[in-house]
C-alpha cells in the first residue's frame, strides 16, 4: 500500500490510521498496532471506536468535513484512549490520515498501571512536559498546604499564649485590688486619728499613692478584659444631652482646679431618647474630656454632640467631638495615639502616674460599639480635636420613664450598704440619704452579717470583693436569715464584665451594680426595688 | 535547583536524622520552611549548605549524605510523585537509564531556568553498559550512585556499579560508570 505522507510520518507521528473513502479504517501505524491491535481494521471510524468529541461526528454522514476539529476517541475495550486530527486530503486521493497521539490525562485519570511508550508520543507533544508540570504543581500545593497549616499552628500558639497573659494579667491585677484597697482605706481611716500633721502629710501621700495604683490596676484589669472580648455591651434608652450634662458634673471640679472653662454645643436637632450603651458613652467621653483638661494648658475646652446619618445605611450615629487648645498630636504620631503604653509626652515628674491604656482602652470601647474614633486638627489649627462616633436607634417617643428626669424622687426604708472601702461606703451613704433613705454601712462582711441578723433592711448594697470573707459568701449567710430569704441583695461590683454579672444573680444576688455608679444607676435601681414616691 | 529537589533532601533529613534535628540544620543553614517550595527555583547554595550543616552535625561525609539522598530521591519523590511520567520512560532499569536523557530534556521545556544532567547508555557486551553522566556542577557523584542504586531496587534488579573514570572540568563533571547486571533479586 502507498503511505499517502511517507514512511517518514512515523518517525514525527508514531501514532496513525487512514481512512478510506467511506471512512473505514484501512491501515493502522506500528507503533499504534502495538498500543491497540488491529482489529478495527475495515470498520467505520465512529463505530470502530467511542468517539467522544467532536459530539457531531457521530451524526455527521461526513467525518471529513471535521478536519479542524479535535478527535477524542477510545478503544471499546476502554484501554487506550486518543486525541486525533484529520489531514486535509489530498487531491485526487480518497483516503485520509488521522494523527494521533495518546490521551494522557484520560490515561493517567482511568488507566494508570497500563504501561505507555514514550514512543507513542511525537516528540514536540507537550503533554508530557504538562503531566511532569501538573505533577510538581501538585507538590507545590501539598508544600503551599503544610505552611498554612504551620502558620495555623503558630498563631493558634500565639493566641493561647495570648489567653494565658491576659489570665494572668487578670489575675495578678485581681490579686493586687484587694490589698491595696485595704492600704486604702487603712490610709483614710488612720487620718482619722492622728494629730500630727507631718505624719499626716506622709499618710496623705500613702492614701493617693495607692488610690492612684489602684486606679491603674483597675485600668488594667478591664483593658484585658476588655481585649479578650469578656465585656458585652449593655444598650439602653438614654437622653444624650444628660449624659453630656453627667460627664460635665463629674469633670467640673478637675475643670475648675486647672482654671478652665468647658462649653458643651449641642445641636438643635439632637433627639431626647437614643439606645446605645449609655455608661460605655459615657466613660469614653469622660475619658476624652479628662485628657482634653489635662492638656489644654489653661485654655478653653469645647464639647461638640451632634446626630449624623451613617452613609448608604437608614442607621444613624451620636457624634461627640473634644477640642482642646493645648500642644497638639504631630501628624506622624497620630496613628500610635490609641495604642496601649503609646506615651507621647512625658508626664511631667509631678503628675499622676498613668496605665498607659486611656486611649487603647477608650478605642477598644468605642471599637466594642462597632464606632470609630481619630484624631485631627481644630478649625483654629491649635490644639487637638478628638472625635468619636457611635450608632445608635434613635426612638422616636421619648420612653425613658418621668421618674428618672426626677431629682425630687424619694425612697422609704433602710439600707445596708456593705463595702471595704470607707470612701465608697461614705460616698453611697451621702447619695442614699439624699434620697430619704435611712442608710447603716458596714465596711467589712461580718459587720454586715451582724448588723442583717438584728435589723430589717429592706436592700442591702454587697461590694464583691472583701477581704477576709467576700460579698458572695457574706450573702448566702445572710439569705439565710428568714428575712432575708427573698430581699433585695444587690451585688456592687466594679466587674463590669456581664458574665459575671450574670454569675452573681444566679448565685443568690438579686442584681447587680456596677462600680462606679453614677446617680442615675443608683436612682434607677433603687426604682427596681424600693417604693418611690414624688415630691 | 528547583524546590522539588531541596524538598527530597528535607525528607531524607528528616527521615533519617529526625524532626528536631532537622529543624537544627534548616536553621543553621540560614533557612526557612518557604524555601522548600517544589516549584521555585533557588540557588544550589541552599543544597550545598545544608549538606555542610548535616556534615558538621553529624559528622557523616558529605558524599555519604548525598548518596543517600540520590536513593532517597528515587524511592520517595520520583516513583511517589512522578510515577506515571516515570513508568512512561522505561519499564525496566534499563529501558529508564536509556530514557533518561529524553525525560530530563521534556523538564527542561517546561522549568525555566532548569540545568538538567546528561546521561549517555553504551552497551559494552552483555549484560555490561557503562553509562556516562555529564553534568555543568560539580561534586554530585555520589547523589548519581545513590539513585542508580535506587532505581535497581525499585525495578528489583542486582547491578554491579563502579566508576570507570571521573573528569572535573571547568564545564562541570563528567563520570562514568560501568554497570553490570548480576541477576534479579
Ligand atoms: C520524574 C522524575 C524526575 C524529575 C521530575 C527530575 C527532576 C529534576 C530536577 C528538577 C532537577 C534539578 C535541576 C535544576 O533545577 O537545575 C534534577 C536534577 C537531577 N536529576 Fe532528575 N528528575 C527525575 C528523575 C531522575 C532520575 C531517575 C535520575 C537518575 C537516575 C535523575 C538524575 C538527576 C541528577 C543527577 C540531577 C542533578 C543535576 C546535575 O547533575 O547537574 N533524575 N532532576
Amino acid at each position: 500500500m502507498n503511505l499517502p505522507h511517507g514512511p517518514g510520518l512515523d518517525s514525527v507521528f508514531p501514532l496513525y490510521l487512514v481512512l478510506d473513502k467511506e471512512n473505514r479504517i484501512k491501515f493502522v501505524s506500528d507503533q499504534l498496532r502495538r498500543e491497540i491491535g488491529n482489529s478495527c481494521l475495515g470498520e467505520y471510524f465512529v463505530s470502530g471506536f467511542i468517539v467522544k468529541r467532536p459530539v457531531l461526528a457521530v451524526q455527521m454522514p461526513d467525518i471529513r468535513l471535521l478536519n479542524r476539529q479535535l478527535f477524542l476517541f477510545i478503544t471499546h475495550d476502554g484501554d487506550f484512549a486518543m486525541r486525533g486530527q484529520l489531514l486535509p486530503p489530498s487531491p485526487g486521493d480518497d483516503d485520509i490520515t488521522m494523527l494521533i497521539t495518546p490521551w494522557l490525562t484520560w490515561m493517567q485519570e482511568n488507566r494508570l498501571s497500563r504501561p505507555l511508550s514514550p514512543k507513542s508520543f511525537p516528540v514536540a507533544d507537550a503533554q508530557l512536559e504538562l503531566q511532569l508540570y501538573l505533577n510538581t504543581q501538585q507538590m507545590m500545593i501539598d508544600d503551599m498546604n503544610n505552611l498554612l497549616a504551620d502558620l495555623q499552628t503558630a498563631t493558634d500558639q500565639a493566641i493561647t499564649a495570648n489567653k494565658v497573659k491576659s489570665q494572668f494579667v487578670n489575675h495578678i491585677s485581681h490579686e493586687l485590688r484587694t490589698p491595696l484597697n485595704g492600704i486604702v482605706s487603712a490610709a483614710e481611716l488612720i487620718k482619722t486619728e492622728i494629730v500630727n500633721p507631718q505624719v499626716e502629710q506622709l499618710i496623705t501621700v500613702i492614701g493617693k499613692s495607692s488610690e492612684a495604683l489602684l486606679g491603674i490596676i483597675n485600668q488594667i484589669l478591664y483593658f484585658s478584659q476588655i481585649s479578650s472580648g469578656k465585656v458585652n455591651l449593655a444598650s439602653k434608652e438614654f437622653d444624650p444631652a444628660q449624659l453630656c450634662a453627667d460627664v460635665l458634673d463629674i469633670t467640673r471640679l478637675l475643670a475648675h482646679e486647672n482654671n478652665i472653662q468647658i462649653q458643651l454645643q449641642i445641636e438643635h436637632s439632637l433627639p431626647e431618647s437614643v439606645t446605645a450603651d449609655a455608661l460605655r458613652i459615657h466613660n469614653v467621653l469622660l475619658n476624652l474630656v479628662g485628657n482634653a483638661i489635662k492638656h489644654c494648658n489653661g485654655a478653653d475646652v469645647l464639647i461638640k454632640v451632634s446626630l449624623n446619618s451613617i452613609p448608604e445605611t437608614s442607621k444613624t450615629s451620636l457624634l461627640f467631638e473634644i477640642q482642646d487648645s493645648g500642644p497638639g498630636v504631630p501628624i506622624a504620631d497620630r496613628h500610635r495615639i490609641f495604642e496601649p503604653f503609646a506615651t507621647l509626652n512625658k508626664p511631667k515628674n509631678n503628675s499622676a502616674p498613668t496605665s498607659g491604656l486611656g486611649l487603647a482602652i477608650v478605642k477598644s470601647e468605642v471599637e466594642l460599639m462597632s464606632g470609630h474614633i481619630g484624631i485631627t486638627d481644630t478649625p483654629s489649627g491649635k490644639g487637638s480635636l478628638f472625635w468619636f462616633d457611635i450608632p445608635v436607634t434613635v426612638n422616636v417617643t421619648a420612653s425613658i420613664p418621668p421618674s428618672q428626669d426626677n431629682s425630687q424622687i424619694r425612697f422609704s426604708g433602710s439600707v445596708l450598704i456593705v463595702d471595704d472601702n470607707e470612701i465608697n461606703l461614705r460616698l453611697c451613704m451621702l447619695q442614699l440619704q439624699k434620697w430619704g433613705l435611712h442608710v447603716d454601712a458596714a465596711e467589712s462582711a461580718a459587720k454586715a452579717i451582724e448588723l442583717a441578723r438584728h435589723n430589717q433592711y429592706q436592700l442591702i448594697l454587697m461590694d464583691i470583693q472583701m477581704p477576709e470573707m467576700d460579698g458572695q459568701q457574706a450573702t448566702r449567710l445572710i439569705r439565710q436569715f428568714p428575712q432575708y430569704r427573698d430581699a433585695p441583695v444587690i451585688a456592687w461590683t466594679a466587674n463590669a464584665c456581664e458574665i459575671e454579672a450574670k454569675s452573681y444573680v444566679i448565685s443568690g444576688f438579686s442584681d447587680t451594680l456596677v462600680k462606679p455608679a453614677n446617680n442615675q444607676s443608683f436612682r434607677n435601681m433603687l426604682i427596681k426595688w424600693l417604693p418611690a414616691s414624688h415630691g | 535547583m528547583y524546590g522539588l529537589i531541596h524538598n527530597s533532601l528535607r525528607d531524607m533529613m528528616r527521615t533519617r536524622l529526625g524532626d528536631d534535628e532537622w529543624v537544627e540544620i534548616m536553621l543553621a543553614a540560614g533557612l526557612s520552611e518557604k524555601d522548600f517550595l517544589s516549584l521555585k527555583s533557588y540557588d544550589d547554595s541552599v543544597v550545598l549548605s545544608l549538606l555542610g550543616v548535616a556534615h558538621t552535625r553529624t559528622g557523616r561525609s558529605i558524599d555519604e549524605l548525598l548518596y543517600d539522598f540520590g536513593w532517597h530521591f528515587i524511592s520517595r519523590t520520583a516513583f511517589a510523585h512522578y510515577a506515571g511520567v516515570l513508568n512512561m520512560h522505561g519499564e525496566s532499569f534499563w529501558e529508564l537509564l536509556d530514557n533518561l536523557n529524553h525525560m530530563h530534556d521534556r523538564i527542561a521545556s517546561s522549568f525555566p531556568g532548569y540545568r538538567p544532567p546528561s546521561f549517555q547508555l553504551l552497551p559494552i557486551e552483555e549484560n555490561t553498559y557503562e553509562l556516562i553522566y555529564s553534568s555543568s556542577r560539580q561534586g554530585l557523584t555520589a547523589f548519581v550512585r545513590g539513585l542508580l542504586d535506587g532505581l535497581a531496587d525499585y525495578f528489583s534488579v542486582v547491578v554491579e556499579i563502579t566508576v570507570v573514570h571521573d573528569t572535573l572540568s571547568d564545564q562541570g563533571q563528567q563520570t562514568c560508570f560501568r554497570l553490570t547486571a548480576l541477576g534479579t533479586k
